[in-house]
């Protein structure tokens, strides 16, 4: 399981990036997440909806009331001119981030 | 007998004792756990399992409430700053016309004397002003150094002393009052130009710098 703290580093970033592939709500979001990681990054799923809230006030996403095919109601999120910004500064640091990280294990094993 | 429809509302009453807010955010997580029962229950848990694992995983109602409550300064600050936008708006736009109307409608006082030359000046000034406060605006980001550097801090001096100037010099010159109007004008909306265009492009470049690193937003 991946440490509370570093699930909440990683939320905004991995919404963000969801999203820069078309709009999605809340549920949808958690979902393919939970997928992507194989389920070990796990969300409290309520906990989604105070970061989206936030990323909206601050402007990187905006939201719609739509219907689902079933004819239920969802709020769709999609991304904002700021939130393509934020997500490329977010994926320069997560790569570096990365790459210090990944020498220091080569190193280690050299 | 199992009642979801029931449970549901019991759950929705815990969520508005706990603080969380009607009608977005409950409405929100209310179709979440509905979402959630319905793929569980297809997955081939029976509804009362499948209520009670969706209540679980979405979570407590107070931690919910107190993470929405970092939102409320982050929506303060959106409100302060919408505020001061709307006021740099207004006064690049009335203070020329304002100064306009006065050089060439207004026939009495100082202005009832100018010549057209100086009606025009006024005008010129006026624009200064506009031009000045958006170019502050536009421009502030274009230039990192001058953001940077303490001498961003120094726009300040040259501009109080212009304004100082005025109050001392211009009294004791022998001038028309129609040329005293002109210079007075040039004086005072020049160095307010550059005051208001530096503090709105200050604040714009601050709130954007804030929303892309995430300080504004009350963020853990």
């Amino acid at each position: 399981m991946i440490r509370k703290e570093l699930v909440a580093a990683s939320a905004e970033p991995l919404v963000l990036s969801l999203l820069s592939k078309g709009e999605s709500y809340g549920y949808a979001i958690i979902q393919e997440i939970k997928a992507r990681s194989d389920g070990k990054l796990n969300w409290t799923d309520g906990m989604l909806y105070p970061v989206l809230h936030r990323m909206e006030h601050r402007g990187l996403i905006k939201s719609r009331w739509g219907e689902s095919g079933t004819g239920r109601k969802r709020k769709y999120y999609s991304l904002k001119k700021d939130g393509k910004t934020a997500m490329v500064r977010h994926h320069e640091q997560w790569s570096l981030v990365h790459s210090v990280l990944a020498g220091l294990r080569k190193e280690k094993y050299v | 007998m199992f009642d979801l429809e029931k449970s549901i509302a019991d759950w929705r009453k815990q969520m508005l004792a706990a603080g969380i807010k009607t009608p977005v955010p409950l409405e929100e997580l209310e179709i979440h756990l509905r979402d959630d029962i319905e793929q569980r229950t297809k997955s081939g848990s029976d509804e009362q399992a499948a209520f009670a694992a969706a209540v679980q995983k979405i979570g407590l109602g107070c931690t919910l409430r107190n993470e929405f409550q970092k939102i409320e300064p982050a929506r303060g600050s959106r409100r302060i700053y919408l505020f001061l936008e709307i006021w740099f708006l207004a006064s690049t736009l009335m203070i020329p016309l304002v100064t306009v109307g006065q050089a060439f409608f207004v026939k009495d006082g100082a202005f009832s004397d100018m010549t057209f030359g100086q009606r025009i000046a006024s005008l010129a000034a006026a624009l200064s002003f506009s031009l000045l406060a958006w170019g502050g605006r536009c421009g502030f980001e274009k230039f990192p150094r001058l953001r940077t550097h303490q001498f961003r801090n120094a726009i300040f001096i040259p501009v109080l002393l212009l304004i100082i100037g005025n109050i001392l010099i211009l009294p004791h010159c022998s001038l028309t009052e129609a040329k005293m109007a002109v210079i007075s004008l040039f004086w005072v909306l020049v160095p307010m130009g550059i005051l208001i265009g530096w503090s709105w492009g200050f604040a714009a470049t601050a709130r954007k710098e804030a929303t892309m690193s995430g300080l504004s937003a009350g963020r853990r």
